[in-house]
């Protein structure tokens, strides 16, 4: 009778209960605090972080593979979506049936600042290199500098699958908090003159021109980039969803319920690969400092081909727009809209800034193509 | 060392192929957007003038003719001139000048009334036939005003379109961006001053004040509260 109690006991998840898991559990519970009373992208934390919860309440096995006697727990194969490197480019078709590319394709110039702003990328790979992360680990990390949640858990995924959660983590968070980041930043590097440049009317899209964009992208990042064209071609096949028209049911379906699914999954299967080794470490601590140079350098490059394209227009372009070039669509481009409208009450830049944020989701995921290929 | 130089290529790699990638694009993006322009836009857009100028002036003979008609019916109520025989028929012909155009009318005499058989424009070399305007001796009186009432219409219409043109000072608020009308804090007729808020315009999940470009007095109100606007659509005619 003793022995049976001591046995199921040991088998419950006290015994099991280390410090690791209890620290996970608080910092799930202040994650779920931040989601739940401060709003911050609650659709993402609030699943990843009930994600990380469960995978650390010990003993239970939801994360654990097959074994002789047991099945695998329920966690694990939600994850194989994110090993296989599934849920993000599902993401993408999702983002692409909900995105209207027509400010870019009304100013293809816009399409540079999605360019430069990917420079932080790079900038930050160096820099990861140099405090001693190895080259795949470093391609992961710097790609939190594309501001882009699906496609920084693409290639983390797929590059150095041990360093998901804190990646992850660390892009959600820049990305929900672009309007605190960004906004010193621009105010620092331009002057109140060059905020309220007025951009005007754009000219109307064709129908035929949306149509033509999609694939005409597809085939170019493809043919160049191969290893680009999985988030690419799922991101320009919900656009052709959208614009066709004839497929309506499926570009709603792909921009609403199949989109929240596989939030929840990815999400859920995210937060459950956190463990209490990966998080107390001095390396997610730079994790979370490299993010944001990358993410700060990113927006200073934007803005400095915004600034180059301002002087070669005679003051056509406004230089902020440029910052929205990192992809976090659409707060980097509301981010604009708020500070051009600051300085003039009579500007609004959320439509010109589209072109280059919609750029900047196609430059990251281009980048993210190019390191996959580079290091993989 | 060696790490550095390595770490340099890769950087100097990713980066050109970013820009290449997307260099490519927004060149063949704008050489697309000119083909538009040059070709396809512009074609569509002079047809559509082309055929909107027809129809106008197709209108307009239509009304011409009208009044032609009506004109001619009171005329000969008041004379009822001898008519001619002509192959067995009693047949009148008259010529009216309108706006340096000439109009070449036949009327017929049938029992108990006239019948305007054809108005035929003669200054054009090819005379285009207008179809017969027949007419009972009845009936002519409720045509005769009708047609009357009708120049009259086009003759106000006119002078609408030129009162609205003469009024220079106005200035259209447009919308510049789609999305929708959340709250309009102004009315019709309503005074305002510069940067004074008029509208929230509601897009991509955010409002934006739309304020007043100069002091004025607001002429019209063009949208309803709730209702989604097109970018370059009107939402205020200010004075």
């Amino acid at each position: 009778m003793t022995d049976k109690i001591i046995l199921f006991l040991q088998g419950s998840g006290f015994a099991q209960l280390s410090w690791g898991h209890i620290g996970m559990i608080i910092i799930s519970a202040i994650l779920m605090y931040l989601a739940i009373f401060k709003e911050y992208e609650p659709l993402l934390l609030l699943p990843i972080s009930f994600g990380i919860f469960l995978s650390n309440i010990p003993g239970t096995g939801l994360m654990s593979g097959p074994t002789a006697k047991t099945v695998g727990g329920l966690l694990h194969y939600l994850y194989e979506g994110v090993r296989l490197g599934i849920y993000p480019p599902l993401i993408f078709l999702g983002i692409g049936a909900m995105t209207d590319f027509g400010p870019l394709i009304a100013q293809p110039k816009t399409m540079l600042l999605g360019a430069a702003a990917q420079l932080g990328i790079f900038t930050t790979f160096f820099g990861s290199r140099l405090l001693g992360f190895n080259p795949a680990e470093a391609g992961s990390i710097a790609i939190i500098g594309g501001a882009d949640g699906p496609t920084s858990i693409y290639l983390t995924s797929l590059l150095s699958p041990h360093l998901l959660g804190p990646i992850a983590i660390a892009a959600y968070i820049y990305i929900a908090l672009v309007p605190l980041i960004q906004p010193p930043i621009i105010k620092f590097f331009t002057t109140k003159e060059e905020r309220s440049i007025e951009m005007g009317q754009m000219r109307r899209v064709k129908k035929i021109e949306k149509l033509i964009f999609p694939i005409l992208v597809s085939l170019i990042v493809g043919l160049i980039v191969p290893q680009a064209l999985t988030l690419v071609g799922m991101l320009m096949l919900g656009n052709i969803l959208k614009e066709s028209g004839v497929a309506k049911r499926l570009s709603d379906t792909a921009s609403t319920a199949m989109i929240n699914i596989v939030t929840i999954l990815l999400m859920l299967s995210v937060g459950a690969s956190l463990k209490a080794e990966q998080f107390f470490t001095i390396q997610f601590i730079s994790i979370i400092g490299l993010g944001l140079s990358a993410f700060a350098l990113s927006t200073f490059s934007g803005l400095m081909m915004g600034k180059l394209m301002y002087y070669l227009t005679n003051g056509k372009i406004n230089p902020i727009i440029g910052a929205a070039g990192v992809s976090a669509v659409p707060e980097a481009a509301r981010c604009s809209q708020k500070l051009g409208n600051e300085a003039n009450p009579g500007n609004f830049l959320l439509m010109h800034a589209m072109g280059p944020n919609v750029a900047g989701v196609i430059g990251s995921a281009v980048a993210a193509g190019v390191l996959l290929s580079v290091l993989g | 060392m060696n790490v550095l130089g390595e770490t340099l290529e890769i950087t100097v790699i990713g980066l050109s192929v970013v820009f290449l990638v997307l260099l490519l694009l927004t060149i063949i993006l704008k050489l697309q957007g000119w083909l538009m322009e040059k070709f396809f836009l512009k074609s569509k857009k002079e047809a559509k003038k082309q055929v909107e100028k027809e129809g106008n002036i197709a209108k307009t003979e239509k009304k011409k003719r009208a009044v032609i008609a009506a004109a001619i019916d009171s005329y000969l109520k008041d004379h009822p001139a001898g008519f001619t025989t002509q192959e067995g028929r009693n047949m009148q012909k008259y010529k009216i000048k309108i706006d340096d155009e000439i109009y070449e009318v036949e009327v017929e005499l049938v029992d108990e009334g006239n019948n305007i058989k054809s108005i035929n424009k003669s200054n054009n070399q090819s005379k285009s036939k207008f179809s017969t305007i027949s007419k009972d001796s009845n009936s002519t009186t409720d045509k005769q005003s009708a047609a009357k009432k009708r120049a009259a219409q086009i003759k106000s219409k006119e002078k609408s379109r030129t009162s609205s043109v003469s009024e220079d000072d106005e200035l259209e608020i447009k919308a510049p961006m789609p999305g929708q009308i959340l709250m309009l804090a102004v009315t019709e007729g309503e005074e305002v001053q510069e940067g004074q808020h008029l509208a929230v315009l509601e897009a991509m999940k955010m409002e934006n004040d739309i304020t007043a470009p100069k002091d004025g007095v607001i002429k019209e109100v063009c949208v309803k509260e709730g209702k989604e606007v097109n970018s370059g659509d009107n939402l205020f005619i200010l004075n």
